[in-house]
């Protein structure tokens, strides 16, 4: 720990890898110990660029970048997340060339507990870089209005089958998409897919990244992961995904 | 003279294409509501089956007649809506009976046949809950073209009037629940 806090003095670009890889090993993944079972962590990979494309839910852009990925179950339910990052390249008049972000946040791949047939998309009205139901894919997807008003002004649902897309959200889970949207800073997007929930947050950060121009304080440290951490077991302990009554039928 | 024709032609263009395009907004929802009933259909019918595997389960552990315990219930084909409502509520009815007895055979509470049917029993009144919705904001959207004006206009030329709604039973509005 001692080095960790010397560490941070050093600048050179080899230090710096040095310094983040020590602070993952020693800070973040023990943090993870603490919640995660089955933990596996590596912070300079990332979630295959083609995961994303089958979503459907976004353009993947001219710039894919991906890391801190894990896999580890919470409550027994598996799951992966990795930060990504997906930028669209862009000539200006001038013939200059520069990049614009398309998503920038973290990427969630949950077990799901209802079996489903059609994929369902979930997008937060003001993210722009929706595909709008799968522009580019050759499934249909349908526009769904639910029910609920306040969740339509919030969301736009798009399904393969408008069944699946009530199956999956009943009024329940319309609340607790509603009540995760509160808590969490960014833009909120759900994929149901191969019955397995992808969640991205696309909230401009990286999660899990020292700070290596400041010197630690490790309570200060310790409560910054967990509240990262936190994001994670929302969407299993609000959304009751360790809940299996429906996997299961005769 | 000839321009006032030409506005009457754009005119006479325009509400034909809008003709056109609503009673196709009609036919689209009518065909989508019958799709949606059939999905009620086929759930009620998922329900009623595993209704009659947990009666038999029951019966082999309490050893009483299903005919005296339960109500009868008789699903067929082509039903009104008001028809599955009742047989709905009858499924429902027998579901209660059979929790209230369960409770006095604790063995049969904790076998695994019968905690296995519980949990397809949420299952399938889940895929019904969500049938039923599918059916009722279908409904709700094609009533409200079959009142509003100027869809109205073509609904009354059509003899379309609004349908039913599937009712929610009041246990069942509520997310299912169930303590196992």
């Amino acid at each position: 720990m001692i080095f960790i806090v010397f560490a941070s003095s050093f600048f050179t670009q080899s230090d710096r890898q040095n310094y983040k890889a020590i602070y993952k090993r020693n800070i973040v993944l023990e943090a993870f110990k603490d919640f995660f079972t089955d933990i596996q962590y590596h912070s300079n990979v990332g979630l295959d660029e083609e995961i994303i494309e089958k979503t459907n839910m976004m353009n993947t852009g001219d710039r894919y970048s991906s890391n801190d990925y894990i896999i580890a179950k919470y409550k027994n339910i598996n799951f992966s997340s990795s930060d990504v990052e997906i930028e669209e390249k862009h000539k200006d008049s001038d013939g200059n060339t520069h990049y614009t972000t398309i998503f920038k946040g973290q990427w969630f791949i949950f077990d799901f507990n209802k079996k489903f047939k059609a994929n369902v998309q979930i997008y937060e009205k003001n993210f722009y870089g929706a595909t709008q139901g799968g522009l580019f894919s050759t499934k249909i997807y349908h526009r769904i209005k639910m029910e609920d008003v306040e969740f339509n002004k919030i969301f736009k649902v798009y399904a393969e089958n408008e069944f699946d897309a009530f199956y999956i959200l009943t009024p329940n889970t319309m609340e607790k998409i509603k009540e995760l949207n509160r808590k969490i800073t960014g833009n909120l997007l759900f994929c149901f897919i191969d019955n397995k929930m992808h969640v991205g947050i696309h909230n401009d950060k990286d999660l899990f990244e020292p700070n290596i121009y400041k010197k630690i304080d490790l309570k200060k440290e310790k409560e910054k992961i967990l509240n990262e951490i936190k994001i994670i077991t929302e969407f299993v302990d609000i959304l009751d995904l360790d809940n299996d009554l429906f996997k299961r039928s005769v | 003279m000839e321009f006032l024709i030409i506005i009457a032609l754009v005119i006479v263009i325009i509400a034909f294409i809008w003709y056109i395009m609503i009673s196709n907004k009609f036919n689209r929802y009518i065909v989508k509501i019958d799709e949606a009933d059939s999905g009620i259909d086929i759930a009620l019918t998922k329900r009623y089956d595993v209704l009659n595997k947990m009666i038999d389960v029951v019966k082999s552990y309490t050893k009483h007649e299903k005919e005296t315990l339960f109500e009868i219930i008789n699903l067929r084909k082509n039903m009104t809506l008001e028809e599955k409502n009742e047989a709905n509520q009858k499924i429902s009815k027998n579901l209660e009976k059979i929790n209230l007895l369960v409770e006095s055979y604790p063995e049969l509470k904790a076998s695994q046949t019968y905690i296995t049917l519980q949990k397809s029993i949420i299952e399938v009144e889940e895929h019904l809950q969500a049938a039923r919705r599918v059916y009722n904001s279908n409904v709700s959207a094609y009533n409200q073209m079959v009142v509003s004006f100027p869809s109205s206009l073509i609904a009354k030329q059509k003899a379309l009037i609004k349908k039913e709604f599937f009712e929610a039973e009041e246990t069942k509005k509520a997310d299912i629940k169930i303590n196992l």
